[in-house]
């Protein structure tokens, strides 16, 4: 991220860092990706872009190239991959999870499913009717007061999704949105401004499955029924295993769960809504968002 | 040829440090080695929990029997299976000694 005065810091978890690079129009589409993520004064760590032909990018971390011969097309892309990457290794003893995070005030849902599983999408949609943004795709449970805290990263969206969202929202274009060839990567604040958070408590666990042509519906989980898929969701359990497990337990034991089948995006997104408190769609709104 | 199954002798112990919670009267146990996650109900637990290297096979079967009131015959067959399933999955201090006495079999 750059400014007149250098590249701003960004810090998510414990990781500071900051991108620079001699190029204005990149510089504006990274400041624009990033602009989700808690501003720091003075980062620990830099990537720096640099150009090596006229359509392809090299990215230093510190000094050392970490991946080379980026397409333009892939950079958004490859710059929240490397980031993650980051952010993930050094979780600061948080218990992290392949899950997606929202909130209706304090009122938090992790919606927990395995990648490509629709978390990113899901997440878009409740977005946009007018749910609080914490993550895509990393779920973080602080120990040991088991709150969710915000990995605001740019929603990873592929064609398809943004077509099934788009009766849902209008499409942001230009800043904000970065178009690779697979995927398109949004920042948050770009579907709805302000509407990153930076923790909520936890009071619902939701296990989204994909199954298009289907009506979506909820199916409630006991407590040992839902542990299992939670633990399974976990990034990280084994570095502290007891903690982990034994906080994995509790949210279980505390909060309800349920399965969720995702069939039409609205009726799902409007399943969630009331989960957290929040007013579910009208039957006219149902079908205007059809 | 050793017999896979535990001899009525044998005295099983669960590895220590084996993460577990408990959760609605069942038993969490992670395999950390594994990476998969075991819930063990009521009575799977009541075995598990017997297994701290003092009793035997035949008088953990004895307890459970006590316990629960079930038939011998099943739970000798239903302690055995357990006993192969965390034997398999390293969760045992010890494995199993070779079982070539047919009197000691289960």
């Amino acid at each position: 991220m750059t400014s007149a005065g250098g590249p701003i810091g960004r810090c998510v978890l414990g990781f500071s860092f900051a991108i620079s690079t001699g190029d204005e129009e990149l510089a504006a589409m990274v400041d624009a990706l990033f602009a989700d993520l808690p501003p720091v004064a003075e980062p620990e760590h830099l990537f720096a872009i640099t150009g090596v032909t006229d359509k392809e990018w090299s990215v230093q971390l510190d000094r050392s190239v970490v991946v080379d011969n980026v397409d333009h097309a892939m950079l958004a892309s490859t710059l929240v991959w490397l980031v993650n990457q980051r952010v993930v290794a050094h979780p600061g003893g948080r218990l992290l999870f392949h899950a997606a995070a929202v909130a209706h005030g304090d009122n938090g849902a992790l919606l927990a499913a395995p990648s490509g599983g629709g978390k990113s999408t899901l997440a878009a949609g409740l977005i946009s009717l007018g749910l609080s943004y914490l993550s895509d795709e990393v779920g973080v449970l602080e120990l040991p007061t088991l709150r969710l805290s915000a990995y605001p990263k740019p929603l990873s969206l592929g064609p398809g999704s943004l077509a099934v969202l788009e009766p849902l929202w209008a499409r942001p274009d230009g800043i904000g949105t970065s178009q690779g060839p697979s995927e398109h990567q949004v920042a948050a604040g770009s579907i709805r401004p302000a509407s990153v958070v930076a923790s909520a408590a936890p009071c619902v666990v939701i296990f989204p499955e994909g199954a298009p042509g289907s009506v979506s519906e909820l199916g409630r989980l006991s407590p040992v029924e839902a542990l299992p898929l939670l633990v399974k969701s976990a990034f990280n359990l084994a570095e502290r295993p007891q903690a982990h497990l034994d906080a994995c337990t509790a949210l279980c034991r505390s909060v309800p769960s349920y399965r969720l089948v995702v069939g039409d995006l609205a009726e799902a997104c409007s399943l969630v809504l009331g989960l957290v408190g929040y007013p579910t769609l009208s039957a006219g709104q149902l079908a205007r968002a059809r | 040829m050793s017999d896979p199954r535990p001899a009525e002798h044998f005295r099983p112990q669960i590895k220590e440090g084996l993460p577990q919670s408990e959760l609605e009267g069942a038993l969490a146990v992670y395999d950390v080695a594994g990476e998969q996650l075991m819930i063990l109900n009521a009575s799977a637990r009541s075995v598990w929990e017997c297994c701290d290297g003092t009793g035997t096979v035949g008088e953990i079967v004895s307890d459970i029997v006590d316990v629960f009131g079930v038939e011998a015959a099943t739970v000798r067959s239903q302690v055995v299976e357990l006993l192969i399933d965390w034997s398999g999955r390293g969760l045992l201090e010890q494995p199993f000694p070779g079982n070539n006495d047919a009197s000691g079999a289960s």
